[in-house]
């Protein structure tokens, strides 16, 4: 071979640019498909789900201050649905989709509220106190009143004397000096001429009243017959009426209310757009596993905040007593307005437990705490299936399907295909949106680098075994004569073989490496060339079916980026693949060429 | 025409025949090539094979060549079966083939042309190279041809080198197929002079494949071959 210069070295040449083809093409194939499994298992696909009110509607409150009532726009949504509507044949869920609801635990043994850090606040204004005018009045202006008992007041009160005003009350009722009222206050809550150079007294507002919103499983209301009246006279044997006990009822929430916290069941943490967005991290132990989920085991997230305040930690028990569940709203909203059940009683606990504190989660600095999208400050997180009660007693609240805690997960890259399922559903009372974190934006840059490198492949490998069986012809099969030459001289078959093998394997070797290493080379300037175009920027992109309010604003924080480190093995193996097929391709040759006779050949005329 | 086998009481032959059939497959038919041939060679002793195109000359050579094994029959070298032989060993150190044409190395020069079948058999390159230049000599050929490539030289000149190849590997067997079917009258000449040279001089057993009267009459023995039947002449 080294007597045919030209050819070895345009052999060497053509075969080390078509090595650098297939290396090329091979790493950025590796590249991609490591890329893909990398994002496939980093990134998660979740859809939210939220119903759309069917109208919007004026809503008049009176303002007493203005005399005169204030607008605003109610949406006015339809019975809550079923998520069961997202049952759809080739919907392939990994979780979901559920309609989450949240649990309120009590306990006495719970500090909700940071009484160690001055200033933290904490406590509720509300207090349900006996009042008694100081003279008739009609309180639709502030007026006077002496709170002669304290029922309920997370503060002490002590106050004596204050200012009050149904404020909300276009006509309120008259009341009377020697007379003694209940009422839940929430003390302190309004100034009239607050912006004027005359501000009036701070006021007290009445704030709720003895009644129920409980439902029944399907959404419905349960009907109860509570008066939910904001105010009641206190007479002789007022709390042995049924208006009395209700009141009383109320007084024992509230104190209860106190040690509670919000206690949310979830099939998939991720489901969570606080954990979804990265808004909350693990910081201690360890997340929900799947066995977790399966086992319906008794463990629990707890926040950074509860763990402080209750002195916990992983591994610790956390007793848990589940008393109501509430559909449709979010932690944010968290204790429904009406605390009592349709008898007027307060709810008794569907479940109660010790659950495994198994990890402490918190929420990174600058997240919006009062999103309904974010975790509540003492938000308990458990595994769906651990709860085994019937919550069927025990529901406080319904609504509509809300983005916060009707959500659902497919598999990464699906968007398309779960909106074109979607879509043959018609149905245009729900409104979807779609998360991904820019997976499918990954997913279209990862396919076009995954085409390109389809496409080095094949040309480089058509290329090389063309190249191939062109110069292993011109090296081998043309030179037939040679070897019935060195036969008829008695050289054997292998040592045939390995003359004109060798060459033909040390110039694929040569080529190979060659290829190889420039390949590697290129690749590595290439997928930097990538790296600095502007499409290979990656923000996490969002997709929306149909329009509608817009959901929780994803954060763009975080940046995916496309792993481009090259692994230096590809192009090598590349190299080595061309030199294992050059043998292969000599080998076959080589073996055509022996099976002729040596006379044959040489007795034939030129 | 007498019957070969006659003559085996005469010497010891180096190479030897004994009832050889063959016989190979076109695409329509089978041809037996050979029938039940006989002979031997002897050292120092050029013999000439003629016949017909067709008749089952260069099939003879091949299997004395131990290039192919006979279908039936024996060849012996020096009393030994040859299919019990390493045939590639026979041919490096017994016998070599010279062609009509010529067939040396295109991309070797003359010199390592005839130095070739030496570093086969591990000769150092130096004495080869030492024992190619006494061989092309001997051959009638100058020092200049030495260098020089065979598609630079006479179709004689390639002839005697392709001679020159043969003996270099020492063995004492030379089988010739037309040696002289591309040369000249003038070459022609040369070229027989060379193998009966080397026959009678060398002690090689020389069998010469030829076509050519002139040539065949130079032997010291003929065979004549027809349908696949060897009779001495």
């Amino acid at each position: 071979m080294l007597r045919t210069p030209v050819k070895a070295v345009l052999f060497f040449l053509l075969l080390s640019a078509a090595v650098l083809l297939l290396a090329l093409g091979g790493s950025l194939g590796v590249m991609t498909a490591e890329n893909q499994k990398r994002f496939d298992s980093i990134f998660v696909t979740v859809g939210i789900v939220q119903q759309r009110p069917l109208y919007t509607q004026e809503e008049k409150d009176w303002d007493a201050e203005e005399q005169d009532y204030t607008a605003y726009n109610r949406p006015v949504y339809g019975d809550p649905m079923d998520e069961a509507v997202l049952d759809m044949e080739g919907a392939d869920y990994i979780s979901g989709p559920e309609n989450r609801p949240y649990y309120i635990s009590l306990h006495d043994s719970y500090e909700v509220y940071d009484r160690e850090t001055p200033g933290s606040g904490g406590g509720s204004s509300w207090t349900i106190a006996e009042v008694r005018p100081l003279e008739d009045c009609i309180p639709n202006g502030p007026v006077k009143l002496k709170i002669v008992r304290t029922l309920y007041s997370y503060f002490p009160v002590n106050i004596g004397e204050i200012y009050f005003c149904d404020h909300y009350n276009e006509n309120p009722e008259k009341l009377s000096a020697d007379k003694t009222y209940i009422m839940a206050l929430q003390l302190n809550y309004w100034q009239h001429g607050m912006f004027t150079a005359s501000p009036g007294p701070y006021e007290s507002i009445p704030c709720v009243a003895p009644s129920s919103s409980q439902s029944d499983e399907n959404g419905n209301k349960i009907p109860c017959g509570l008066s939910g009246r904001y105010i009641e006279e206190v007479t002789e044997g007022f709390y042995e009426t049924e208006t009395g006990k209700a009141w009383l009822e109320l007084v024992k929430a509230y104190k209860l209310a106190d040690y509670s916290i919000p206690v949310t069941p979830v099939s998939d943490i991720n489901l969570l757009m606080s954990f979804f967005n990265k808004d909350a991290y693990i910081k201690e132990g360890r997340s929900f596993e799947e066995a977790d989920y399966g086992e319906a085991k008794k463990v629990c997230l707890i926040s950074g905040y509860f763990a402080k305040n209750n002195k916990l930690q992983v591994g610790d028990k956390l007793p848990l007593s589940l008393v109501m569940a509430c559909f449709g709203r979010s932690t944010q909203q968290y204790l429904p307005s009406a605390l009592l059940n349709a008898q007027g009683k307060f709810y008794e606990p569907f479940e109660e437990d010790e659950f495994e504190i198994i990890g402490i989660y918190d929420l990174v600095p600058g997240t919006d705490r009062y999103s309904d999208y974010t975790l509540q400050n003492n938000e308990v997180l458990i595994p769906y299936t651990a709860v085994t009660g019937s919550i069927k007693d025990n529901i406080a609240c319904y609504g509509p399907l809300k983005g916060y805690n009707a959500s659902f997960r497919i598999p990464n890259g699906s968007i398309e295909h779960y909106k074109e399922l979607w879509e043959k559903q018609e149905n245009e009372e729900l409104d979807i949106r779609f998360y991904d974190r820019g997976y499918s934006q990954l997913k279209r840059s990862l396919d076009d680098i995954r085409k390109i490198a389809v496409i080095l492949l094949v040309s480089g490998s058509v290329t090389v075994l063309l190249i191939l069986i062109f110069f292993c012809h011109l090296f081998i099969t043309k030179q037939n004569k040679r070897t019935a030459i060195e036969r008829s001289l008695g050289v054997s078959r292998g040592r045939c073989m390995v003359s004109l093998m060798s060459a033909v394997l040390l110039l694929a070797a040569a080529g190979g490496f060659a290829g190889s290493v420039a390949g590697g080379k290129l690749t590595g300037k290439v997928v930097a060339a990538m790296e600095e175009a502007p499409q290979y920027n990656r923000k996490f992109s969002d997709g929306a079916v149909g329009t509608g309010e817009d959901g929780n604003g994803v954060k763009d924080e975080e940046e995916k980026e496309i792993d481009t480190s090259v692994n230096a093995g590809i192009p090598m193996a590349a190299g080595g693949i061309v030199f294992i097929a050059a043998g292969l391709i000599a080998y076959i040759m080589m073996r055509e060429n022996l099976k002729k006779e040596p006379l044959e050949l040489l007795t034939q005329k030129n | 025409m007498t019957d070969i086998m006659g003559q085996k009481e005469n010497g010891i032959p180096v190479l030897e025949a004994e009832n050889v059939s063959y016989s190979y497959r076109t695409k329509y038919q089978t041809i037996r090539a050979l029938r039940e041939v006989s002979c031997r060679f002897e050292a120092s002793k050029m013999y000439a094979v003629v016949g017909e195109s067709g008749s089952g000359k260069s099939t003879l050579l091949s299997l004395l060549a131990g290039l192919d094994v006979p279908e039936s029959g024996t060849v012996y070298v020096q009393g030994e079966n040859l299919a019990e032989k390493n045939r590639d060993q026979y041919r490096r150190d017994m016998a070599c083939v010279v062609y009509q044409a010529f067939h040396l190395f295109p991309l070797l020069t003359a010199l390592e042309n005839v130095m070739y079948p030496m570093e086969l058999k591990g000769v150092p390159k130096r004495q080869a190279q030492m024992r190619a230049k006494e061989i092309l000599l001997e051959m009638g050929l100058g020092e200049k041809i030495f260098r020089q490539f065979p598609q630079m030289m006479s179709g004689g000149e390639q002839q005697r080198v392709a001679i020159a190849r043969a003996l270099a590997a020492g063995g004492k067997i030379l089988l010739a197929d037309e040696p002289t079917g591309n040369l000249d009258s003038g070459n022609e000449e040369k070229i027989v002079e060379l193998l009966k040279k080397t026959a009678h001089e060398k002690g090689y057993a020389v069998i010469v494949i030829t076509h050519n009267p002139s040539v065949a009459a130079e032997a010291d023995m003929i065979y004549r071959m027809k349908d696949g039947r060897l009779f001495a002449e």
